[in-house]
């Protein structure tokens, strides 16, 4: 049984040798080549002087790239921590003031960005796949050392992977994984979803996120492949890889299937159509989103899952089997994981009855690296505090309802900013909307900010008429403003405090 | 004209510099232009020049030298508007 990462590359080398891996825009690797190209560079990395638990991390857009150097970090018995390829400066410093890495593997531009960052977190290698004077050359490294796997004083319990996820508060914290908890994740991924040799999946999530190198792992522990490019952006080359790729397999995020069904909705059903499941997460999917991509390819496996960065993927559930009922919920608890909603109190709350929801298992984290506050916040009583509201059905199934710390607090009356925002996403012309509580001087208000449709402008005048017959009247925003842009996680989660600066900010200008 | 026309609503909608804005810029190049900032320009386009593009032609615009390109297309005959 496969209990380290790195044994991923090397068992999938084994099995599938000849077998391709991995596909991005500039060409493909072999399972066997992939595993090759890792192991020459974690042999340069260790010839470099880069130990067992050192950290090391990667800045890299999607690609066979992020995948060799991610795999070689783990293969020379390295702490990998993948980093966005987009990241800014100030994030990068905060996160390599807490971590400590020793090197950096990144490309050209990166290197040439990041360069001085890097030089004053004390970063002793910067290694570039791309020539360039700012950084040693990747390939150069390969060369250098003896090639292998560099794992011998590595456990299922070590850590393989510092996730920094940056919330929805805005302080980066590194989620500590270690071997054994995503392998956990994995198998219980594979065991819902039922990946097989023949699956090839289309893979355009950031790899630096777990819902993403998710896919990856999944395909690679599996003998199947992977597409990857980062994002939507190049849409039409996005939906032609779904097509000749002959992708089984299409991860996204409500926001981009929205996008995908809104606008190119044609093209999405004639080159999605050999499509045998997608796993949609990130936010919640709208149930009338769930309806509206089942009419369109109706023969796709449509999933949803709830999972945190410090609990991947705690739960699982087939929409397209259970059927609109359960729309709203995402799904039961996976094999040992175990699920509660406990009250602010701490008492475990019965069906149907809302709380905070709580997870305890093998895949759940120890913490966050070096920061024992929020730590103690996260892990209490044995249980995961997730800060999401939601309730049980009597049957397990979860259904999430909001944020804990979002409640908005109008003169004593409690607002869950996830209701309102699923009655406002439903006019016309709102692209997307997010709400919360701005403070004035009398207590907090409701504001909406909403990203209108250029073409179909929303009234405003009418949005509220009609918000006061759908919600009681302290959940009715007291003023909706037009946003550029919604301030969204990298994985799609609302900013909530970010929001709420600008919000107030803009009261104040 | 039309290049001028389609650089003003780009830089525009992405709000960014005329002098940050050829005709081979294309999305993914600058953060402003991701997916969302994609349909945002080309629905601009589309409402500065009173038309909407067919889901066929809009799928595999990805420059600004493409939009012109397109924009071209349908108002100087060929497409239908």
């Amino acid at each position: 049984m496969i209990e380290l990462l790195p044994q991923i590359l090397t068992s999938g080398a084994d099995a599938h040798a000849g077998r391709l891996a991995v596909q991005d825009i500039h060409g493909s690797v072999s399972y066997e080549l992939l595993a090759t190209q890792a192991g020459e560079l974690a042999g340069g990395l260790r010839h470099l002087g880069l130990k067992t638990g050192d950290r090391s991390v990667v800045v890299l857009p999607n690609g066979i790239l992020f995948v060799t150097a991610h795999f070689a970090n783990l293969m020379a018995g390295a702490v990998s921590v993948p980093f966005d390829a987009s990241v800014a400066p100030e994030s990068f410093a905060s996160m390599a003031a807490n971590c400590r890495p020793r090197f950096l593997l990144t490309n050209a531009a990166s290197a040439q960005r990041l360069g001085s960052v890097a030089r004053e977190a004390g970063i002793e290698k910067v290694i570039s796949f791309d020539e360039t004077p700012d950084a040693l050359f990747a390939q150069e490294v390969s060369s250098l050392g003896h090639a292998g796997v560099f794992t011998d004083q590595i456990t299922p319990d070590s850590l393989a992977v510092l996730m920094y996820t940056t919330g929805t508060t805005g302080q980066p914290k590194g989620v500590r994984l270690t071997h054994a908890n995503v392998m956990q994740a994995l198998r219980n991924i594979c065991n819902f979803v039922g990946y097989g040799p023949d699956d090839r999946e289309v893979v355009t999530l950031p790899l630096s996120h777990n819902f993403g190198l998710g896919h990856l792992y999944c395909n690679l522990l599996n003998g199947g492949a992977v597409y990857t490019e980062s994002g939507l952006t190049r849409v039409g080359r996005v939906l032609e890889n779904v097509e000749s790729f002959e992708a089984t397999g299409f991860p996204g995020t409500p926001a981009g299937f929205g996008m995908l069904m809104d606008r190119y909705g044609p093209i999405l059903a004639k080159r999605g159509s050999k499509l045998r499941f997608s796993v949609i997460n990130s936010a919640p999917l709208p149930p009338e989103r769930a309806a509206q991509l089942q009419a369109l390819l109706p023969d796709l496996d449509i999933m949803v899952y709830y999972g945190l960065t410090e609990a991947s993927r705690s739960t699982f559930i087939s929409l397209t089997r259970q059927g609109p009922e359960y729309y709203r919920s995402v799904g039961r608890s996976l094999g040992t994981t175990r699920l509660a909603i406990k009250s602010g109190a701490g008492e475990t709350l019965d069906a149907g009855e809302t709380g905070e929801v709580v997870i305890h298992g093998p895949a759940v984290t120890s913490g966050y690296w070096e920061n024992e506050k929020e730590t103690r916040l996260l892990l209490r009583d044995g249980w995961l505090h997730t800060g999401d509201l939601g309730h049980l059905d009597k049957e397990g199934y979860l259904f999430i309802t909001g944020r804990l710390k979002d409640v908005i607090n109008v003169g004593g009356y409690k607002v869950n900013p996830s209701e309102v925002e699923r009655v406002l996403s439903r006019f016309p012309g709102v692209l997307d909307v997010a709400v919360a509580g701005v403070p004035e001087p009398d207590g907090e208000v409701v504001v909406a900010a909403i990203v209108a449709d250029q073409s179909v402008p929303p009234d405003f005048a009418t949005i509220e008429t009609e918000c006061l017959l759908q919600l009681e009247r302290f959940k009715v925003p007291t003023r909706f403003v037009q946003v550029a842009k919604i301030p969204r996680t990298d994985s799609g989660k609302i900013q909530r405090s970010v929001l709420i600066k600008e919000l107030t900010l803009e009261d104040h200008a | 004209m039309i290049e001028d026309t389609i650089k003003n609503i780009v830089c525009t909608t992405l709000k960014i510099r005329p002098e940050d804005c050829s005709e081979d810029l294309a999305a993914g190049d600058i953060p402003q232009w991701d997916s969302l900032g994609h349909v945002n320009v080309l629905m601009a386009v589309e409402k500065h020049f009173g038309f909407a593009f067919d889901v066929v032609d809009s799928i595999d615009i990805e420059s600004v030298g493409d939009i012109v390109d397109m924009v071209k297309k349908y108002t100087q005959g060929g497409a239908q508007a």
